[in-house]
């Protein structure tokens, strides 16, 4: 054989092996069966089915913050965006475009998803995604307890108990005022946050709002009981840590409550990956698993499905934004983040997010989605959460002026 | 023998509490969750307890302390006891209650000072520490106590004693003009929090969301004994036959011979008088050099206090909140009086003055009314930042005077004091430091008397500034996710060349869930003299150790 025949046949060889892998690896791609475990004896097999900054926690739990991961999976479901939402968005369809600045033109009123049945095929399509995902069905009110279970690498875990309100003002289905309700602010949502535990956080309350007018900065609030006065924060606080969690109000509801403008958005694909849309998880749950835990975080196995998922690689306009990109897989059907994960400045792996929701009856008839639970750790510095809510969701009866500045000092002392 | 065996008895039985007090916090705490759990007793109601208990060891660095009456350098050891009882009767009805005891020892270095009653000759004198110890006076333990009933979301209404907090400086106060300080026993300004004394009222707050506003209402008669009336200030070392050394926290006495404003007689020295301490204004009306280079008193002072009434003294007033286009802001109006006492000279009593034979001549420690009219705002700045200001002005400010025309030694004048603020929150954020941004805060502050002629500074044998600015500077961050906690806070006055400088560093392990915190701070005051801007305690630095035990 010549030189050139050996090398054509090398060549030739190695497409072949290449297309076994490729074929065996996707042969490899079934998909996990109900009643079936995700553990750390056969994570690998699964690994498709989660970003990969996140199989770490089946080794070891990331280095021992939580014991390693365990899924239990059920069959998936149909979920989606409550119906009446869905339908109210359907006058958008077509409606608005995306601006040279990235914002929405055709003057968009907030009501329904303005950009219902966006393809893959437009070219602003991940933009026109997010803008879907920002004004997706949030909840009409919400009010009840938080936890967030931490832990620094070594050490005990701790934790942050807090009450929360919340209001959303626009794509109100079923209490009135419907479907916006109209406020002397102009806000599309308001936030408030009153720490209940440790007693040496006890009376901090903490009311973040964003305003319809996507130009607007957010705005902060701060209730100090040491100081016993409202100070006004900093908005762009949105992107550094909330005390003591690795998460800023920017990684908020599974990763990603940016504001959409400031950034720019790149489709990266589709994925088949693990989500829970049903989770059973309540914070007497993630005390009992704390105090079993033997030092570790808890986590919530219950309720695992597949879920096809939209992967979004976000960057911020801002170039002093701390983080470099974030990648965010949002569940097709709820617009739900299921995982989500940010690198540093530098490019470096830092923080890790994956969300449990739960589903939720409204009096409609509807169903529809909230966070029940998210795990949260910065690989980097060594310091993980698990955050917890218990929340009544729509019926609580919240007005504008409990989220007013005036309202916060009622929350405290 | 009797005596001794009561005292052991006291003793033993102290010993005996403090042992079940610590046995029942261990036996209670647990060591993973909250203290105590929130006790359900109904659908609606519900009764939390928490508090701390916190140590504060403080240790001068001068030494020895001038004017005192030891080298002992222990500046401070106070033990606080504090309770909080947080009660939801129903949804609309709230009882809140502070409880606090406090405990300091004896302080070697001020033995034998007077107490704070400034002044007062016949105050007791320091022996065993209960000057600073708060554990039998109900106006001491019961820190706030009342009952607030919220009608509606909007209106929520307050009615006990409590402790309202106005203004937007976070270095010092400008609109904060509701509570007298307690200045005994820590430098104010380095505890804002703890220094204030609360007050008996009927306070409201009522939002109104049609214009994004909310409107308070504040009543607050004096209803405490006359002494929280007022700011309980800190004894200045005194030249009286006695020849007293100051509080630990006292200003600094007036040490020039600058007649007629602060006199002494030199030649004499002890016992007639601490050498180098002076009379100061206007108790120096009554020197006059008899000879050259001889001073001497034609009266003798006799001094009283006269606080504001229980009822005639009631204070009150109002302020509004308004967010709109971004811009919070509001209004006040408080009508008060002032706490600090300004010496309002009398006439003759018509007494004589047994040593010496010298006539007798009034002086009254007085708390004027006054109004304070103010205004502040806050904004989120369109680039990084948020604008703070503040503005109070007092129409009837009463000052003493060195005008000697002016028989009692009061002038009222206008008085204006001001802060404007940048905060840089979240802006200074690095990567070497990814667990938090670098918070700084910047604050001008400015005192403005238009017609500051001959008026009075403090104690002093020096004339106000016309205009009295002041920088003060925040910086402050935390390690590894709030496991250290770092902050710089300075200031400087040009008055004086005046400041302080004030860096501390705490530390929140993760034990007992970050109920235990140490804080390790230092404090240095600065001025090139003892009688301008804040050189008045510039012998004070200390280092300042704070643990707390939150429960």
């Amino acid at each position: 054989m010549t030189k050139r025949t050996k090398g054509m046949a090398v060549l030739f060889a190695a497409f072949w092996v290449c297309c076994f892998l490729l074929v065996s690896n996707s042969l490899s791609q079934e998909m996990p069966k109900p009643g079936e475990v995700i553990d750390k004896n056969n994570y690998k097999k699964y690994a498709y089915l989660f970003p990969e900054e996140i199989l770490p926690g089946f080794e070891n739990g990331f280095g021992g913050f939580w014991k390693p991961f365990v899924l239990k999976i059920v069959e998936t479901k149909p979920a989606s965006q409550p119906k009446a939402f869905l339908a109210l968005s359907e006058k958008n369809r077509g409606k608005y475009t995306i601006d040279k600045d990235g914002l929405i033109a055709g003057g968009y009123d907030y009501e329904g998803l303005p950009f219902p049945g966006v393809t893959l095929d437009d070219k602003d399509f991940a933009t026109k995604f997010m803008y879907n995902y920002n004004y997706r069905y949030n909840w009409e009110d919400a009010a009840g307890h938080a936890r967030d279970a931490e832990k620094r690498k070594g050490e005990n875990v701790t934790s942050i108990e807090f009450e929360q309100e919340s209001i959303c003002f626009i794509g109100r289905l079923v209490t009135p005022p419907k479907p916006f309700y109209k406020n002397p602010a102009g806000l599309q949502f308001a936030q408030m946050l009153a720490y209940t535990d440790p007693s040496s956080y006890r009376g901090q309350v903490l009311l973040t709002c964003k305003y319809l007018d996507i130009k607007k900065s957010d705005e902060v609030y701060i209730y100090l009981p040491t100081m016993r006065r409202i100070i006004r924060g900093d908005a762009s606080q949105r992107s550094t840590p909330i005390q003591g969690t690795t998460n800023a109000f920017d990684d908020f509801n599974g990763g990603f409550e940016g504001k959409v403008e400031q950034f720019t958005y790149k489709f990266l694909g589709q994925k088949k990956v693990m989500g829970c849309l049903t989770s059973p998880f309540n914070i007497a749950m993630s005390k009992k698993l704390q105090a079993e835990g033997g030092g570790a975080l808890p986590f919530s196995s219950e309720n695992w499905e597949v879920r096809d998922a939209y992967v979004i690689e976000i960057k911020a306009k801002d170039p002093k934004y701390p983080q470099k990109t974030k990648v965010v897989y949002i569940d097709k059907d709820t617009l739900m983040i299921l995982h989500a994960s940010a690198t540093d400045k530098a490019g470096k792996p830092w923080k890790v997010w994956m969300t449990n929701y739960r589903t939720y009856d409204l009096p409609n008839g509807d169903k529809a989605n909230t966070n029940v639970g998210q795990l949260g750790i910065d690989v980097q510095v060594g310091f993980a959460t698990f955050f917890t809510m218990d929340n009544k969701m729509v019926g609580n009866n919240l007005k504008y002026a409990d989220v007013m500045s005036s309202a916060m000092s009622r929350k405290s002392r | 023998m009797k005596g001794g065996g009561i005292k052991m008895k006291k003793a033993g039985q102290r010993f005996f509490l403090a042992v079940v007090f610590l046995g029942l916090m261990a036996f209670l705490i647990p060591n993973y969750s909250a203290a105590f759990e929130t006790i359900k007793l109904g659908e609606e109601t519900e009764v939390t307890f928490y508090g701390f208990l916190r140590n504060n060891t403080g240790m001068f660095l001068q030494n020895p302390q001038p004017f005192s009456q030891s080298s002992n350098v222990l500046a401070t050891e106070r033990t606080w006891f504090r309770g909080y009882t947080d009660f939801k009767i129903m949804n609309e009805l709230r009882f809140w209650s502070t409880i606090q005891f406090a405990y300091e020892p004896r302080y070697k270095v001020e033995h034998g000072a007077k107490t704070s009653r400034l002044l007062d000759p016949d105050g007791p004198i320091l022996k065993d520490g209960k000057e600073y110890s708060e554990y039998k006076d109900i106006d001491d333990i019961l820190r706030e106590t009342y009952l607030e009933w919220k009608p509606a979301k909007e209106h929520s209404i307050k009615i006990g004693r409590q402790m309202a907090i106005w203004g937007e400086a976070l270095t010092t106060r400008v609109g904060d003009v509701i509570h007298p300080e307690d200045q005994r026993f820590s430098l104010a300004f380095a505890n804002l929090e703890d220094t204030r004394i609360p007050s008996w009222m009927a306070r409201g707050v009522h939002s109104i969301p049609s214009i994004d506003s909310s409107f308070e209402w504040i009543v607050n008669p004096n209803i405490v004994q006359d002494k929280y009336r007022v700011n309980r200030l800190a004894s200045i070392a005194d030249n009286t036959l006695e020849g007293e050394p100051g509080e630990r926290f006292g200003l600094h006495p007036e040490t020039r011979f600058d007649p007629p404003f602060s006199v002494t007689n030199p030649l004499l020295g002890p016992p007639f008088s601490i050498p180098g301490v002076a009379v100061t204004h206007p108790f120096s009306r009554d020197w006059i050099e008899a000879f050259p280079g001889f001073w001497v008193p034609t009266a003798i002072p006799t001094v009283t206090a006269k606080y504001p009434g229980a009822w005639s003294g009631t204070r009150g007033g109002f302020r509004t909140n308004t967010t709109l286009s971004g811009w919070n802001f509001g209004f006040s109006y408080f009508h008060t009086q002032e706490y600090n006492p300004v010496v309002k000279r009398g006439d003759l009593t018509g007494g004589i003055d047994p040593d010496t034979g010298l006539p007798l001549r009034q002086y009254t420690l007085v708390f004027p009314n006054k109004d304070i009219i103010g205004g502040y705002l806050n904004k989120q700045l369109p680039w990084p930042g948020v604008l703070r200001a503040e503005v109070i002005y007092v129409p009837n400010q009463p000052f003493n005077t060195f005008d000697t025309r002016d028989f009692d030694a009061i002038v009222r004048r206008d008085y204006i004091k001001y802060m404007v603020a940048y905060d840089l929150n979240s802006f200074f954020y690095f990567q070497w430091h990814k667990t938090a941004p670098f918070d700084v805060t910047i604050e001008h502050v400015g005192e403005v008397i238009p017609k500051n002629k001959n008026i009075q500074y403090i104690i002093y044998s020096t004339e106000q500034k016309q205009w009295n600015p002041a920088f003060n500077m925040r910086i402050s961050t935390n390690w590894l996710y709030n496991l250290i906690s770092t902050e710089l806070v300075a200031g400087y006055m040009p008055w004086g060349r005046s400041g302080l400088i004030m860096p501390a560093v705490k530390f929140m392990p993760s034990w007992f869930n970050k109920k235990l915190s140490f804080e390790l701070k230092y404090i240095n005051i600065f001025g090139k003299n003892d009688f301008q801007g804040l050189g008045i305690l510039r012998k004070k630095d200390m280092v300042l150790l704070t643990s707390q035990f939150d429960w």
